[in-house]
């Protein structure tokens, strides 16, 4: 029996991708067909692109179970890097969505959406959540806190948002554009 | 008008386009000032480890569309300064790879080979410019094969090719560039097919947005912009992070050779160079044409080949490997070349073949008014084609990189090896916050972040899966085109379904893309058993 080797289980899942897509998916999720006859003319209906799509996922799956080698190449500890990364831009994402709001809530009592194009409330999700992501990554590379580490991220940032809100009237600095 | 008329309304549309600054009573055209900026900017970005030029291109496009606007008029600046990015960030990267044997781009590690040894015996100076002129002469060699090949392509393509032959030749662009980039081929097609199936989300003809579940931020299917940053760029970034998170232990501080050696590149040494630089040139022209290939394969080749020519010739140093100089000009040579050549596709076929080309397009699609592929040279029978005089404007303005290149390129080079001290893992987070403001002020939307971190981790995982993230790329890109050509020619041809082996052509491209997957599959396969 072949061995299981992570390219195959790879190659396994893109084919499972691709019979979903082709066999349920494409057709269930779109409004026409494969090919559609409307007024006697025949032409290619929504579906039919996603299903070739399914097609090559199939193919090239049923390949690469077929051609594997036995190398490992995502181990655990990538995995945990990335689990790591995500949950800090997850949080640096969140403050910058986030704490604008919830500062001019605090300060003001006021909602935020009158106040996000008047300083420092418009500055504020911004730079508290660019100054998270720049320092957390650093520190996830580092493993420690360094004082010049976060005086950078807040220089960077700082230097980014006067970049882009002082001379083009028409940018909005996350998250101003949809709050 | 004939072409040699479009192709002085292309000269004249960037000397006599709107001035932006004066100097002594004459007007600096705005297109050729970015020309400048992007180019300087490039070579800043190229000799900063980390960094490279489809990266400043990435941030700098919602920029330049801030100041210049939407309107056609907006293009040539636009277009200029990612020009000059382009061609700065290829001589640029050549400075980390030799003062301190830190290759920014996989084609710089060819570099480091001879580069770094030159700069251990104290002939750094020397080194970068041997680099420098390598660069720029394989640079100029592959504009000139562009400026003479695109336009005579696009008219082939134009005359020869209806819809189902675009249809098939699109296929086959696809089938080539997953059969030709990474390791595997079988790896090449996952990432064409999950390229394809992200761009088909949310759109089709039909009112009712299809495979979106009803999900209604997905109803306008992933942004561009979303998704190639996050799958070029952002997924790089966590990949060089981790990179660097596990050789903290090992890295140590960089020392700093004195410069003690000749730093002089006297004519008669340059005269040397110039069989390594012309082969190097030609390879990376040929090579560069070719969609998908990329430099990193120019670069090899090239350096391959100088090696084999290096004994039967007078030598400048000593032999390839222990800071020959012949081996830097091999390198470089070859890589610059590929710049060039990688547009012939993307102007006379619409059909990008490298990351910067991927930003050319993106340019284009952002601003409107010029939309590359063969309709661009079409000659009318009365009038001007508006886009032909913008094709020759973007020929103009790379003419004008070059010129700027060979005048000052090599002191801009030196002068910026002081980049190569920033610490890259301080660089790199800076580098993400700015791709996501970018990104923010062009889509204004949060969601848009959050699609441009999912596919970074895609791209993370791609290059840790060792799956090319090429294909997935130009497959994202081109396949709106394809289904839309492909509708077209159904329609076309009464609802054939056989349409796409009903033309001869056709069934050469078909035949052709098939024949490269199946044969670069065994081959490939192969090899990789071996291994």
């Amino acid at each position: 029996m072949p061995k299981l080797t992570q390219d195959r289980v790879l190659g396994l899942v893109v084919l499972a991708i691709g019979l979903f897509i082709t066999f349920y998916w494409a057709a269930a999720d779109s409004e026409t067909g494969l090919v559609e006859r409307v007024r006697g003319r025949s032409s290619i209906g929504d579906a039919l692109a996603p299903t070739v799509a399914g097609t090559i996922l199939i193919l090239s799956g049923l390949w690469l179970c077929l051609s594997a080698m036995g190398e490992r190449r995502l181990s655990l500890a990538n995995l945990t890097f990335l689990a790591s990364l995500v949950c800090a831009l997850g949080v640096a994402l969140g403050l910058m969505r986030w704490a604008g709001p919830a500062l001019a809530e605090l300060a003001t009592g006021a909602d935020y959406r009158p106040l996000r194009d008047t300083a420092p409330w418009k500055y504020a999700g911004f730079i508290l959540g660019g100054v998270m992501m720049i320092t957390a990554l650093i520190y996830i590379v580092e493993r420690r806190w360094h004082w010049s580490r976060i005086v950078i991220a807040v220089v960077v940032t700082l230097a980014l948002a006067l970049f882009y809100d002082l001379p083009f009237e028409d940018l909005l600095l996350p998250p101003n554009g949809d709050v | 008008m004939d072409m040699l008329d479009h192709v002085w309304l292309g000269v004249l549309a960037v000397f006599q386009g709107p001035s932006l600054i004066e100097i002594v009573g004459f007007g600096i055209p705005v297109t050729l000032v970015m020309v400048a900026a992007g180019f300087v900017t490039g070579v800043l970005v190229g000799a900063t480890p980390g960094l490279a030029g489809p990266m400043a291109m990435a941030v700098s496009l919602p920029i330049l569309i801030s100041v210049f606007g939407f309107e056609t008029e907006a293009l040539l600046p636009v277009m200029g300064f990612l020009i000059g990015v382009m061609k700065g960030a290829t001589i640029g990267g050549a400075v980390p790879a030799i003062l301190f044997n830190t290759p920014g781009t996989p084609d710089a590690v060819l570099t480091t080979i001879d580069g770094h040894p030159m700069t251990r015996a104290g002939q750094s100076g020397k080194a970068l410019k041997v680099a420098h002129f390598a660069s720029v002469s394989g640079d100029t060699v592959s504009d000139l094969v562009l400026f003479v090949c695109a336009p005579f392509l696009a008219v082939l393509v134009e005359r020869y090719l209806d819809l189902p032959e675009k249809t098939a030749l699109i296929l086959f662009s696809l089938a080539f560039i997953a059969a030709v980039v990474g390791e595997s081929v079988a790896k090449g097609m996952i990432a064409m097919g999950l390229g394809m199936l992200a761009a088909f989300v949310g759109t089709g003809e039909d009112f009712y947005p299809r495979l979106t579940g009803d999900v209604s931020w997905l109803a306008q299917g992933f942004s561009i912009t979303s998704a190639v940053l996050g799958v070029l760029i952002v997924g790089e970034i966590f990949r060089s992070l981790e990179d660097m998170m596990r050789e903290r232990a090992e890295t140590g501080r960089i020392a700093r050779t004195p410069e003690a050696g000749d730093s002089h590149l006297p004519w008669h040494e340059r005269r040397k160079l110039f069989p390594f630089i012309a082969n190097s040139a030609a390879i990376g022209t040929l090579i560069g044409a070719l969609p998908g290939i990329g430099s990193t394969l120019a670069a090899t080749i090239g350096y391959a080949s100088g090696r084999r020519m290096h004994p039967k010739r007078q030598a400048i140093g000593p032999e390839f490997g222990k800071g020959a100089p012949e081996g830097v000009a091999a390198t470089e040579a070859a890589n610059s070349a590929v710049s060039g050549a990688n547009l012939i596709p993307v102007l006379s076929l619409g059909i990008p073949g490298n990351a910067a080309a991927v930003f050319l397009i993106l340019a284009t699609e952002s601003i409107g008014g010029f939309n590359p592929g063969p309709a661009v040279f079409r000659i009318p029978s009365d009038g001007v084609n508006p886009e032909m005089v913008l094709a020759f404007g973007i020929f103009t303005a790379m003419t004008c990189a070059n010129i700027l290149n060979w005048l000052i390129g090599g002191r801009i080079m030196r002068a910026m090896s002081v980049m190569v001290r920033i610490p890259k893992h301080v660089l790199l987070p800076c580098v993400l916050l700015v791709t996501l403001t970018a990104i923010y002020v062009q889509e204004t939307s949060m969601s848009a972040l959050v699609v441009t971190l999912g596919f970074g981790v895609l791209g993370y995982l791609f290059r840790r899966l060792e799956i090319s993230v090429l294909p997935f790329v130009i497959a994202f890109i081109l396949a709106g085109n394809l289904e839309s050509t492909a509708r077209q020619a159904f329609s076309a041809t009464g609802g054939d379904p056989w349409f796409l082996l009903s033309s001869p052509l056709a069934l050469v491209f078909i035949a052709c893309g098939l024949g490269i997957v199946l044969f670069l599959g065994h081959s490939k396969d192969r090899r990789n058993q071996n291994v």
